[in-house]
């Protein structure tokens, strides 16, 4: 599935923050994780959409048809106002954690 | 998030789902589309590009099946789903579903109608306030142990000297009038004041009575009644101004003061009461009644307590100890020996020891009903074997395009859900109407009890049983059929089914089935019997040719010269009426449950704790119109009631003389009883006979003369018929009415009407058990004939092949017996031996037969082997007619 293990839950905090730059379509979000990552987390379409699906019904992304920036029709999706919320307050959290995890490990 | 705005997202998911869908689909091409651009860039052929972009994406279907999955109010939305096919799948094999829905529905309706029986008898609490802070006392003695009723002087003691509140109630005769028409006899309790207050019963009309414990001691003081609300729509057309209105009771005025709520009719579930007195008014009392209510040592009441902390049972239970070896100081002629039992009151609204009897039975109902329903799941899951063995292809089907195993799971138990559900609704009106028959043809003297509403303890059961039942028949086989291989399901044919793995299961099945069979056809074999036994039981009386007829000398206050006056002329005219042959009247009626507890002492065992023996008084020819044989001694004679003597001459039966003069002669011996002044002199000896149960022991018992102890007011006339009895009971009613017009008479019968009402039970129990044992043998049957058909439609190859290669049928035969009826043959086995022990436990509620009776073993058996050889005949034929020609022409 992933070249590297995605930790549970971490995709929606992943798709939140590479839609805060700006709306994207499905297969321009994996793609983007992909380059972000260096390839290291290549996204199918079974664990995204899912996701998307699930975040569009909490109401932290909405998504509406356009076009997509290589002029395809596309669903678009872009981070609510609760989704940007939502998205800090889980950086906030994810940082704690992460550096508790470090901690830990570094003992 | 907010649990609102989660909620709305879930309402929106719902809405929207339609729309949804159409959106994902199109998003999902685009992603393949576009993945498979690009591979088309990169140097593919525009079809190995597309197939790469599919792979990558992972099947449109299940990416689709995952989003559905996570949405919010996904598990309504595939449940729906499930339920939606599960009801086209069954839709499609109306004759599969029909069986399997109707099977259910005789499990699921038995179950359903003994429960609320039940339900009614033992588990319903009482409509009264706080009822687990009750607590029912009971008087027992070593040499007379059980659970007894209490005196009312014994009751009243205790009433002010427990520090908790105590009340009583009594059942008793009485005939109720109204101005302008005849009296009728009411189920009527004689209460303690403090009945209604203390269980917190208030009034629906008017108001109930609130006596203190002095004012109860207070006689006639306060002659109020409250009514039942089943007397006052009755009787009284359910008008408000009941209130005040006067009643006689007996003969007494009374003032109705209130009417009691629709739920209340008294704390006995078996009496369903219309009258409640208060105890303030024993003149009311009659005769035998009187006489018991005077008695300090003869129990009539039922005494309840309620306890208040700091005052546990336990502590209550301490107390009525000390109060009873004080009461057994203090009165010690009556209350030697005496000590109080307690029993949480919801055990303890019918007496303990007929409780027990009625728990047996209802037990022994419940079990055969839980037979007939594991029989008839064991065919339903027979049935879903043979299902999902048909299913295969479509299973390997769904398993190809991405279902998991636990959606199959989840979509064949949602399947016998349904099926569950359907037979639950169809088994709660067999229920119905089950209760409906039982309560239409109860004849009088069942008690109202038995008229049970279904209601929603009832209805949760129901639903309850469709729970529980679905996974035990749906379980086993969604297992099965999930372990489908997908290439071989596509492939089709036998050998997909066959690989289903189905023998070892269906074996299972087919052994259970036969050992729960066995059992249920035993136990029904077993009261069949007994009932026959029942029927020519030697009664120890002759009731085939005896008229009665009921009276109440004290509803029109009759002394004591003038009862037996009355008596007497009634039976000179009657002896001048040609086809009645003799008359006699007698305070009791043979197996009627009307006898009296005496408590008597030997002449010179004075000291000893007294004997409870039951006794009757009887009028001059009674001997000669029951024909009971008189063994030694003589019967009453016209001279033993002319002169006043210090003695009353007793008649003692045969077991009475042989426990309390064994090896001796009884005649000329002399015993007291406890509230009676004279001493009684035995001066003769009758044959046993059974007083008040078909199923009761041999048991002591005496009888005294109408005509010493004309105190007894309510009397039934005993008239021997040369014809049919029936015939007589007009010119009975009439010679009566000649001496007394005014005189009420009730119970107008004849013996073999009360033989009837006492076979009721052991009948309507044993046609229970029949009917029962008869739909599991039937369930069996067809789980039988499915086992056998489908292992001839499964062998069919084999047998062909067999059959080709010169295998005679006698061959083939044997295939199916080894196959098929020796697991059956293993079941019936199990069944016998199941049965022997099971049987000790119900050995009380059989009439003359034992638990392991040989005849009624050998029919239940009998009649299994050819239902089972019934069942296997058709497939036997057809596997006799299987042609070997098209079977390998088509592989």
């Amino acid at each position: 599935m992933a070249t590297a293990q995605l930790l549970q839950g971490t995709l929606d905090l992943l798709i939140l923050r590479v839609l805060a730059l700006g709306p994207l379509h499905g297969l321009g979000i994996a793609d983007r994780i992909a380059q972000v990552t260096r390839g290291a987390l290549q996204i199918k379409a079974g664990s995204l959409f899912p996701a998307l699906y699930r975040l569009e019904a909490d109401g932290l992304v909405s998504g509406s048809w356009g076009e997509s920036q290589s002029g395809r029709r596309a669903k678009l999706y872009t981070l609510t106002k609760e989704g940007r919320k939502h998205l800090a307050e889980e950086k906030k959290s994810w940082a704690r954690a992460s550096l508790a995890v470090q901690q830990v490990l570094e003992m | 998030m907010s649990l609102f705005s989660r909620g709305r997202a879930w309402i929106r998911s719902i809405r929207h789902r339609d729309h949804l869908d159409a959106d994902l689909h199109r998003e999902l091409s685009d992603w393949v589309e576009e993945l498979a651009a690009r591979y088309e860039a990169g140097g593919a052929t525009p079809d190995a590009a597309r197939r790469r972009a599919l792979i990558e994406t992972g099947g449109l279907e299940s990416v689709k099946e995952a989003v559905r999955d996570r949405r919010a109010g996904a598990w309504l939305d595939t449940i729906a789903r499930d339920v939606r096919s599960a009801w086209r799948m069954w839709r499609a094999h109306p004759w599969l579903t029909g069986t399997a829905i109707v099977s259910l529905a005789l499990g699921i309706g038995a179950n359903t109608a003994v429960f609320s029986v039940t339900n009614a008898l033992f588990l319903r609490s009482a409509p009264v306030s706080d009822p687990g802070t009750l607590v029912a006392i009971y008087s027992t003695s070593t040499s007379n142990p059980g659970w007894h009723q209490t005196s009312f002087k014994n009751y009243v003691d205790l009433r002010e000297a427990l520090p908790v509140e105590v009340l009583a109630y009594a059942p008793i005769p009485v005939g109720l009038s109204t101005a302008g028409s005849p009296a009728e006899d009411v189920p009527t309790e004689l209460v303690s004041g403090n009945y209604f207050t203390l269980l917190g019963v208030r009034a629906a009309v008017g108001r109930v009575f609130a006596l203190s414990a002095a004012e109860d001691k207070v006689t006639d003081k306060h002659p109020e009644i409250v009514i039942s609300d089943a007397l006052w729509k009755r009787r009284f057309g359910a008008r408000a101004d009941v209130v005040n209105q006067i009643v006689q009771l007996n003969a007494r005025s009374f003032t109705i003061v209130g009417v009691a709520p629709p739920a209340f009719v008294g704390l006995d579930v078996l009496r369903a009461v219309d009258v409640w007195v208060p105890a303030s008014n024993p003149l009311i009392l009659t005769g035998v009644t009187n006489f018991f209510f005077g008695n300090r040592s003869i129990g009539m009441f039922d005494v309840v307590a309620r306890t208040t902390a700091p005052i546990g049972p336990q502590q209550l239970s301490a107390m009525l100890q000390a109060q009873a070896s004080r009461l057994g100081q203090t009165f010690t002629q009556d209350n030697k020996g005496l000590r109080f039992a307690t029993r949480p009151f919801a055990q303890a609204r019918m007496n303990p020891a007929q409780r027990d009897t009625w728990i047996r039975a209802a037990g022994l109902l419940t079990v055969v009903v839980g037979l007939v329903l594991l029989i008839a799941c064991a065919n339903v899951a027979n049935l879903l074997f043979g299902r999902s063995a048909a299913r295969r292809r479509e299973l390997a089907i769904r398993l190809a395009i991405g279902a998991t195993r636990r959606q199959l799971v989840r979509q064949l138990l949602i399947e016998s859900l349904l099926l569950s559900s359907g037979g639950a609704v169809v088994g709660l009106g067999m229920a119905w109407g089950m209760i409906y028959v039982l309560s239409a043809v109860r004849p009088a003297f069942v008690p109202r009890s038995f008229e049970v509403p279904i209601e929603w303890t009832t209805l949760l059961f129901t639903g309850a049983i469709a729970f529980v039942i679905a996974p035990i028949c749906g379980l086993l086989p969604a297992l099965r059929a999930s372990r489908v291989n997908v290439v071989d399901g596509l492939k089709g044919g036998e050998a997909a089914v066959q690989r289903v793995g189905r023998s070892d299961l269906s074996l299972a099945v087919l052994i259970a089935q036969s050992t729960l069979a066995t059992v249920a056809v035993i136990l029904a074999s077993l009261f069949v019997s007994s009932l026959r036994r029942a029927e020519d039981i030697n009664l120890g009386f002759d009731a085939g040719h005896v008229a009665i007829v009921s009276f109440d000398l004290g509803m029109l206050r009759y002394d004591n010269t003038k009862g037996p006056a009355f008596v007497r002329r009634v039976n000179d005219r009657l002896r001048e009426v040609p086809g009645i042959i003799s008359s006699a009247v007698a305070s009791h009626v043979l197996l009627d449950g009307t006898g009296f507890a005496s408590k008597i002492k030997l002449a010179g065992h004075e000291d000893a704790e007294a004997l409870s023996i039951e006794a009757g008084a009887v009028g001059l020819e009674y001997f000669r119109t029951m024909k009971i044989p008189v063994i030694s001694g003589r019967g009453f004679q016209e001279s033993d009631g002319a002169a006043v003597s210090e003695f009353g001459w007793a008649i003692v039966n045969r077991t009475m003389a042989e426990q309390l003069w064994p090896g001796a002669d009884p005649i000329g011996r002399r015993f007291q009883v406890l509230g009676i002044q004279e001493r009684y002199v035995v001066v003769g000896v009758v044959a046993d006979a059974l007083y008040d149960t078909l199923g009761e022991r041999r048991r002591p018992y005496f009888y005294i003369y109408y005509d010493q102890s004309p105190g007894l007011k309510k009397l039934t006339l005993h008239v021997l018929t040369a014809g049919d009895p029936h015939q007589m009971l007009q010119t009975i009613q009439r010679e009566i009415q000649a001496v007394d017009p005014n005189l009420p008479v009730v119970n107008v019968r004849t013996m073999s009407d009360v033989l009837n009402a006492a076979m009721w039970v052991p009948r309507t129990g044993a046609a229970l058990l029949l009917l029962f044992g008869a739909i599991a043998l039937s369930l069996a049957v067809v789980g039988i004939y499915g086992v056998t058909a489908f292992f001839v439609r499964q062998r069919r190859r084999e047998i062909g092949i067999r059959r080709a290669l010169g295998a005679s049928a006698a061959n083939v035969v044997w295939l199916l017996v080894r196959r098929t009826l020796a697991p059956t043959a293993v079941g019936f086995l199990l069944g016998v031996v199941a049965s022997s022990v099971g049987g000790r436990l119900v050995a009380s509620l059989l009439i003359g037969v034992s638990p392991t009776d040989p005849k009624s073993l050998a029919t239940a058996v009998l009649a299994l082997a050819a239902a089972a050889g019934a069942a296997s005949v058709l497939p036997a034929a057809a596997a006799m007619r299987v042609d070997i020609v098209p079977i390998l022409r088509r592989e």
